[in-house]
Formats: C-alpha cells, sequence, structure tokens
C-alpha cells in the first residue's frame, strides 16, 4: 500500500445504493450497513489524501445506450431502475470529488468493464488498488477480482464496504483474502501509510 | 425474465467447462495435495458428463477452459496471492494441467487460460461472438473462484448467465452455497443439470434439425 503506487478506489457510494431513501432502500434493502460506515470512509478518504495516495471515485451512471437486454433482464422487474443520469440518487453519499480526483463513470458491476479506469491506473503508474464502497459482493468485489486478474495487488477494505446481507459480506472477504488478495481494516492501512512516512522521514 | 428453455436453446448458447483438471479436482493434485478437500469436485463429474451427453446430442456448443502456468504468466501480482503455496499448479505439460473424466471433442474449442477468469487475456469472448452465443451454461471448478470468476464477467460483458448448481463444485459446502447466492441474486439463473436437460427435451423444436 506503499503511497505513490496505491490508489483508493471508492465504488458506488452513491445515495440508489445506500440511503434509505433510494432505490435499493425502496426496494426493501437493509442500506444501515452502508449508512454506518460513510464517517469510516470519509476519515479513509482524507488520510489517503494527506498521505498521497491517489483516490479514485467509480459512479454508476445508466442511460438507455447501456441499458442491454442482458443486463436489463437480469430483474424480474425490468423497470426497477438505480442511478439514472442527472438523478439525486445517482449521486454520491456524503462524499466529494476533489478537481484532480479522477471519476470513473461505469455501467455495469465491474469497475474495469467498458471503463477507463484501467488507462488511468496505468497512468498513475498505479500497481496497488485498496477498493471499498457498495456492495461489498456486487461491484466491489466485482472490482476487486477484475482488478487483480489484471496484475494489481488488491486490499479489501474490510470497515469500508458494505452489504446489504452480513453473511454476503464476511463470504465476500474471506474469499478475497484466500484468493484475490489482503483484507485490512481502514486503521491497519492508515497505520501503514504513517509507518511509510516515518521510514523515508528517518531515512 | 427469460425462460430456462431461451436460456439454454441450443442455437444461442454453450457449455462452458471450467478448470476440470487434474490439480483441482483428483486428491492426488496440487489442491488435494495441499489439503483441499476435492471431494466435491469428483462427486460432480458424472452430472457434468451427462450434461455433455445431452449437449452433444442437441447440438449445443462445449468449450473447454483449461488453466495453464508458466512462468511468462506468473506476473509479481499473481505470485503474491498465496505466497507459492500451489505454485505447482497446472503447469504446462503436467498431469496436473490434463482434463479429468472429461474430454474435449476434435471440433470442440480449448481455451487456455492463466487467471481466474476465462475472459481475462483469453480468445473466449472472440470464440462465442463467432459462435453468436448469447447464453453461458456454467459448469466446473471452483464454483467460487474460477467459475464465479467467469460467470460474472460474462455476465457483464452481456451474456445471459445459466449456473449450474450440480456440475460445479468447490472446497467448502458454505463457499459453494454463497457463490450460488450471489449468482442468483445479481448475475443470471441457477439450475441443475437435470433442469437443463428438461429445458432441451421439451423445446424439440429449438434442436437444430
Amino acid at each position: 500500500v506503499a503511497p505513490s503506487t496505491s490508489a483508493i478506489i471508492v465504488v458506488d457510494v452513491q445515495n440508489d445504493f445506500c440511503e434509505p431513501g433510494g432505490a435499493a432502500g425502496k426496494a426493501g434493502k437493509d442500506t444501515s450497513a452502508a449508512m454506518a460506515m460513510i464517517p469510516t470512509v470519509q476519515n479513509f478518504i482524507e488520510a489517503a489524501r494527506e498521505h498521497g495516495v491517489n483516490v479514485i471515485f467509480v459512479q454508476t451512471i445508466h442511460e438507455p445506450s447501456t441499458d442491454s437486454d442482458v443486463w436489463v433482464g437480469r430483474r424480474k422487474d425490468p423497470d426497477a431502475k438505480n442511478c439514472l443520469k442527472g438523478s439525486w440518487g445517482a449521486e454520491f453519499t456524503g462524499l466529494t470529488p476533489r478537481d484532480s480526483e479522477p471519476v470513473v463513470i461505469k455501467h455495469r458491476y465491474s469497475a474495469f468493464v467498458n471503463t477507463r479506469l484501467d488507462s488511468v491506473l496505468r497512468t498513475l503508474n498505479v500497481e496497488n488498488i485498496i477498493v471499498l464502497g457498495v456492495a461489498t459482493n456486487v461491484c466491489v468485489e466485482s472490482t476487486a477480482r477484475h482488478g487483480f486478474m489484471l496484475d494489481y495487488h488488491t486490499v479489501f477494505v474490510s470497515d469500508c464496504s458494505a452489504a446489504y446481507d452480513q453473511a454476503a459480506h464476511d463470504m465476500t472477504l474471506r474469499t478475497h483474502q484466500k484468493h484475490f488478495g489482503h483484507v485490512a481494516t481502514s486503521r491497519e492501512i492508515i497505520d501503514s501509510w504513517a509507518a511509510t512516512h516515518s521510514v523515508a522521514a528517518s531515512a | 425474465m427469460k425462460t430456462l428453455a431461451e436460456l439454454v436453446a441450443p442455437a444461442k448458447s454453450a457449455v462452458i467447462v471450467v478448470d476440470v483438471q487434474n490439480d483441482f479436482c483428483r486428491p492426488e493434485g496440487a489442491l488435494g495435495q495441499a489439503g483441499q478437500p476435492t471431494g466435491a469436485a469428483m462427486a460432480m463429474l458424472p452430472n457434468l458428463q451427462a450434461l455433455l451427453t445431452a449437449a452433444r446430442a442437441n447440438g449445443t456448443p462445449v468449450i473447454f477452459i483449461q488453466t495453464i502456468h508458466e512462468a511468462a504468466t506468473d506476473s509479481s501480482a499473481w505470485t503474491w496471492r498465496l505466497g507459492g503455496r500451489v505454485g505447482n499448479c497446472c503447469r504446462k505439460d503436467t498431469w496436473g494441467a490434463e482434463f479429468t473424466e472429461v474430454a474435449p471433442l476434435p471440433d470442440e474449442p480449448v481455451v487456455i487460460k492463466h487467471r481466474y477468469s476465462a475472459f481475462i487475456n483469453t480468445r473466449l469472448d472472440s470464440v462465442l461472438r463467432t459462435l453468436k452465443t448469447e447464453n453461458l451454461i456454467m459448469t466446473g471448478v471452483s464454483t467460487n473462484v474460477c467459475v464465479e470468476s467467469t460467470a460474472r464477467q460474462g455476465f457483464m460483458l452481456d451474456y445471459n448467465i445459466v449456473f449450474l448448481s450440480d456440475c460445479t463444485a468447490a472446497y467448502s459446502q458454505e463457499e459453494h452455497d454463497i457463490s450460488l447466492y450471489n449468482m442468483r441474486t445479481h448475475f443470471g439463473v441457477v439450475a441443475t443439470h437435470e433442469e437443463v436437460i428438461a429445458a432441451w427435451d421439451a423445446a424439440p423444436a429449438l434442436t437444430p434439425a
């Protein structure tokens, strides 16, 4: 997680996935875990900025030009839309990217499918990705799996990710630790950044 | 949502057999020797064989995915993940890399991969587009790693996913079950091989003459 070659990737922390009044909440999903972790995510992003770690926001935006038959057909209710372009539901929840921080728009679960994320990371010379956001077992896990298979070292932030189901959240972390990379808390990562800096300062 | 019969229609579907290889399935293979229980993998093979027999009879393409590792694909991120614990898995030209109790027919494509997902750095998407495949019938090992990674990516590349609960296997029941939960909830349809074969049998009009 060395700062200059690392990036934190904030996945889908958007009203439709987090707020009780968003699309997932209205559809009966339990968004309490997502809402509860927002302060931890805010603190983690601030720490990343302080230590010079790249911060990349991933934002899901759906519109007719990306609503393929397969994609829309995954749900029993084809009218159950979320994160529509220009809507409140698509806005970030409690987070605001700085002007210098890239926002990568996606329209599938993985932030690497049909997006510029790989190009952005290669441009920034990023070797390690630190993934977090919602939902742990869907968009964050799909992104983490994909990133690892594109040869990024991948760290999953356990307390900055949330699912709508605790068992699914826990199994994602277990699978990630076993097959894809590391799982760490935000505190462990922040401490390692601080240690890296003190090593650099004493050198 | 489409019906199961539509999702397995022979002209628009393909059976994807992921990593049914000695190092992943047999107790004498690399994972078995590393202490992973391979019993579920060996136990599901008769189901898979029945599925392949039915698929070949009605003209549904069968595509074999084979993991082959060699120095040229052992990147830093890849080898770092397990500290070299199964660094002897599916090496090129070894017994461990050979298929287990299934074998491609001469006209069935074999797609070589070196990561978990069969779409990463492979020709699978090209093969499927050439065959005009719209639906993937997912089988193989392990449920929650290579089969799930492939199904996730396939869905996001706009293929419908039919994930077979009894033609896949993991190294624990809990991992297998959560993977099926993820597939059913977010990525596609979960079915048994008998349900797929019944859907094929019930729709002979969809079978090429």
